[in-house]
């Protein structure tokens, strides 16, 4: 969601109307006073209050986001809530730190605040990084496909590469494909004399990864060398990626390795190992893909877990000062 | 090759439900919310059983209480006894009484909390409410206290508003009523105290017979020239600290120092007026031209002066002329036999000076009528009364003023009746004064919103109710914070008073009657 989006427009204005008038009835029932409004006034108590309030409704993001309300259209689209939950979240801010009175209170106050500011700074975070990466993950990950299936995308191309390889080298013991489900691949298909390659294309301003065709390769002699660096190298390395151990993850390591091998094989075997440094390409792009996800998505694991924590210590602090 | 089915084509994906289960960023995600919710929600729980039970409720303090109260910081049960909210039991007893606000007023009516917000932090001013406390009911007294006539003003929301602009003691002040002491400040303050500039004899330092006054007084006005010209200025008479004054002994003869000019003034008020300190280097009271130095007291009434007279003068008369030794002291034991002529002379000739010295008092500019005036100036001197000379002690009374606090001003930025108006003009002989007192227009000029009015900006300073006004002891307005009505029932011992006070059920005995 584009916070420059023409949509937003009404709500960041709400916002800093919102925060403008806190910030006016504040100053104006604080002028003279020893010290400003906090949450003992009528005007800090409410603030707190409508703060409480929107926290609550904050967190009814996360199950408007779950069954059965996911797929409920009376709700609203998820989009209106989205602008809602960050511009009403971003408006918490000002509310809160006016109900203190702009001072500090007890611990548990303290916490509160601090779990408050915690969970609007991870969530400001989180949006300004959804504006930017997508973009940048755009730019810099052609080869970009679902974030969960990166790892079965991957052992596909591997056990393709492999069934390659077995076709180009003979099928001496163990083969390759043995050596790749050894390294955590997927099984082999049997799909007959045709192997099914992807590549990514771009046609005008389409692009995507196709998914083609071609026919088994002939036995070439001398390309041995290939077999065995397909199965100490480059298996791990298009099956784990950078997580895994291969020295390819090094861009200049499996450039260096690439050439050595180009001239090392038969002039036959050369459009196999350009196949294989192409996967090893993708990998590369998709481990870009798969950290340009993780710095996507982990400041949720600060912003829902504080979350979680901030309704409850609303409730515990609204328990608390209505008691004492 | 035959054409692949769908179900064919979809068996290439070995996991077709992979978006139903959540990845690893999900499941960390997860786990986490549920580790955050596993720590606070037992702090849910625990806030049940402190509601349920109230221990250990300390720990919901919403925020360290002010210094005043920092040794029971962490002794709820100092204040709150039972374990309740502050507005539904508090123990501010057992240290402080709830002097009321006005007669009347009710206990319930008069909560601690309601006005003093505790937990402010250790800096926070207990005596600060916010001006709601008060306007709650000040903004439409009658409508809150229904028929109940009061003196002062009735509705007021805010000083900068519709504050009433005199204090209602300098309204209802009438000089020629209620004015007890004739004295001009604009005569005073002129050079050599002279009605007429071209007064020839103008008062000079040389006029003042006491050599210490003289030297006093000169070094004042920063001259040893005898004849100067007298130049008083406000700081003459008006000091906030009695070391000021300069004494020795710390206060002239006759005036008792601890109270007239206590040491370590709090200097809100300037200190007392006493004709001994301001009054008698120029006006001693003398009543004999041909010896200056014999002085009537003070304080005195006119019979308590004219058996002074007598006393003196016969003791002269006495010591000087009369032959007490050659009187013959007759079966009666009387000295004044009316038989004797020279006693009946010397009667004569005692009423004859007494009566001078009188009419000297009554009349001449160093007599009591100088400054005083009479209930019945029509009967004998002896028979006259003087009026008491302080008619207000507080101008102020549900108010307060600091003349410290305002020391960097100017005293004629809220006094400016006191000077002469202009130096080419003779001064105004009103000797029965208009209350002096600025209206709270002056006040407006510092206290309140910002204004940029012409002459600069002014405002801002602190204008809350509480920045002047009382509210304890509404009804004894002239008591003050040491007034026994806030006197707790009961003293206490060291670790008592530390303790938290006694947890008996109650604070104390009940408190006599102050």
């Amino acid at each position: 969601m584009l916070l420059n989006d023409r949509s937003h427009r009404p709500w960041c204005a709400a916002f800093l109307a919102g925060t403008a008038l806190a910030i006016a009835l504040f100053l104006w029932f604080g002028r003279g006073q020893a010290h400003w409004p906090d949450g003992r006034s009528g005007l800090g108590l409410t603030y707190g209050v409508i703060a409480a309030v929107l926290i609550v409704f904050e967190c009814l993001l996360w199950l408007r986001k779950r069954k059965p309300f996911r797929t409920m259209r009376l709700l609203g689209p998820a989009t209106l809530w989205m602008r809602a939950h960050i511009w009403l979240g971003l408006l918490c801010a000002p509310l809160v730190l006016l109900h203190s009175g702009l001072r500090f209170g007890g611990w548990l106050t303290m916490v509160l605040a601090a779990v408050c500011a915690l969970v609007i700074l991870s969530g400001v975070t989180g949006a300004l990084l959804q504006n930017w990466l997508p973009r940048l993950m755009t730019e810099q990950v052609g080869e970009e496909t679902i974030y969960a299936q990166i790892d079965a995308v991957m052992s596909s191309h591997a056990v393709e590469t492999a069934r390659v390889i077995d076709d180009l080298c003979g099928l001496p013991p163990p083969t390759v494909a043995t050596a790749v489900e050894h390294v955590g691949g997927g099984r082999l298909a049997d799909d007959g004399p045709v192997y099914r390659t992807s590549t990514t294309q771009r046609f005008g301003q389409v692009g995507g990864t196709v998914v083609t065709t071609r026919p088994a390769v002939e036995r070439i002699t001398g390309a041995e060398s290939l077999r065995t660096f397909f199965r100490d190298f480059a298996a791990d390395y298009l099956l784990h990626g950078a997580a895994g151990n291969s020295p390819l993850r090094s861009p200049a390591v499996c450039d260096a390795r690439f050439r050595q091998l180009l001239a090392e094989l038969p002039p036959a075997a050369r459009p196999v190992l350009e196949g294989l440094e192409q996967h090893c390409a993708r990998r590369r792009q998709l481990d870009c893909q798969t950290w340009l996800h993780f710095v996507l998505h982990f400041w949720l694991w600060l912003h829902l877990p504080l979350s979680a924590a901030l309704l409850v210590l609303t409730i515990v602090h609204a328990l608390s000062a209505w008691r004492y | 090759m035959p054409p692949e089915t769908t179900k064919e084509r979809a068996a290439r994906i070995a996991d077709r439900k992979y978006f139903q289960r959540p990845d690893r960023l999900t499941r960390v995600k997860n786990g986490l919310s549920l580790a955050a919710l596993a720590l606070t929600l037992p702090l849910l729980i625990w806030v049940g059983v402190v509601l349920a039970s109230g221990r250990g409720a300390c720990v919901m303090s919403p925020g360290p209480v002010t210094a005043a109260h920092a040794p029971w910081d962490d002794r709820c049960d100092a204040c709150h006894q039972p374990f309740q909210g502050i507005h539904n039991a508090d123990r501010c007893d057992t240290c402080h009484a709830r002097a009321a606000h006005f007669a009347g007023q009710s206990a319930e009516a008069n909560r601690c909390a309601s006005c003093h917000a505790e937990h402010g932090g250790r800096g926070a001013s207990l005596v600060r409410p916010l001006d709601a406390a008060c306007t709650g009911c000040h903004r439409d007294l009658p409508a809150v206290r229904p028929g109940v006539d009061v003196a002062f003003q009735h509705t007021v929301r805010a000083l900068a508003d519709d504050h009433t602009l005199e204090s209602r003691s300098v309204r209802t002040f009438d000089p020629n009523k209620d004015r007890a002491l004739k004295f001009s400040h604009a005569v005073h303050l002129s050079p050599g105290m002279a009605l007429d500039r071209n007064n020839p004899r103008p008062f000079r330092l040389g006029d003042i017979a006491d050599k210490v006054e003289k030297d006093r007084y000169g070094t004042l006005q920063g001259t040893t020239d005898e004849g100067a010209r007298v130049q008083l200025d406000c700081r003459a008479c008006h000091r906030l600290d009695a070391a000021d004054f300069g004494f020795k002994d710390g206060a002239p003869a006759g005036v008792p120092r601890a109270a007239v000019l206590p040491q370590r003034a709090a200097g809100g008020n300037p200190l007392p007026i006493t004709y001994e300190n301001q009054c008698k280097a120029c006006h001693p009271l003398t009543f004999d031209d041909k010896e200056p130095s014999l002085t009537a007291p003070h304080r005195a009434q006119p019979a308590q002066l004219h058996t002074f007279l007598e006393g003196t003068y016969a003791a002269r008369l006495v010591a000087d002329r009369l032959p007490l030794r050659e009187l013959r002291i007759g079966a009666d034991w009387r000295l004044d036999r009316p038989e004797e002529p020279r006693l009946r002379e010397a009667r004569k000739a005692l009423d004859e000076v007494v009566a001078v010295a009188e009419r000297k008092l009554t009349l001449s500019g160093n007599g009591c009528a100088k400054c005083h005036l009479f209930d019945n100036p029509e009967a004998p001197f002896a028979r006259q009364t003087v009026r008491p000379a302080r008619a207000r002690d507080v101008w102020y009374e549900h108010a307060r003023f600091s003349h410290v606090a305002h020391r960097a001003v100017s005293c004629q930025e809220c006094h400016a009746a006191a000077a002469p108006a202009a130096e080419e003009a003779p001064p105004p002989l009103i000797e029965l004064e208009a209350p002096l007192v600025p209206e709270v227009a002056k006040c407006r000029d510092c206290h309140g919103p910002r204004q940029d009015a012409g002459g600069g900006p002014r405002g801002v300073a602190r204008a809350d109710c509480a920045e002047c006004h009382r509210y304890h002891n509404g009804g004894a307005p002239s008591q003050g914070i040491g007034a026994a009505a806030r006197d707790p029932g009961r003293r206490l011992d060291r670790d008592t008073f530390l303790g938290g006070g006694p947890h008996d059920g109650g604070s104390g005995p009940a408190r006599p009657a102050p």
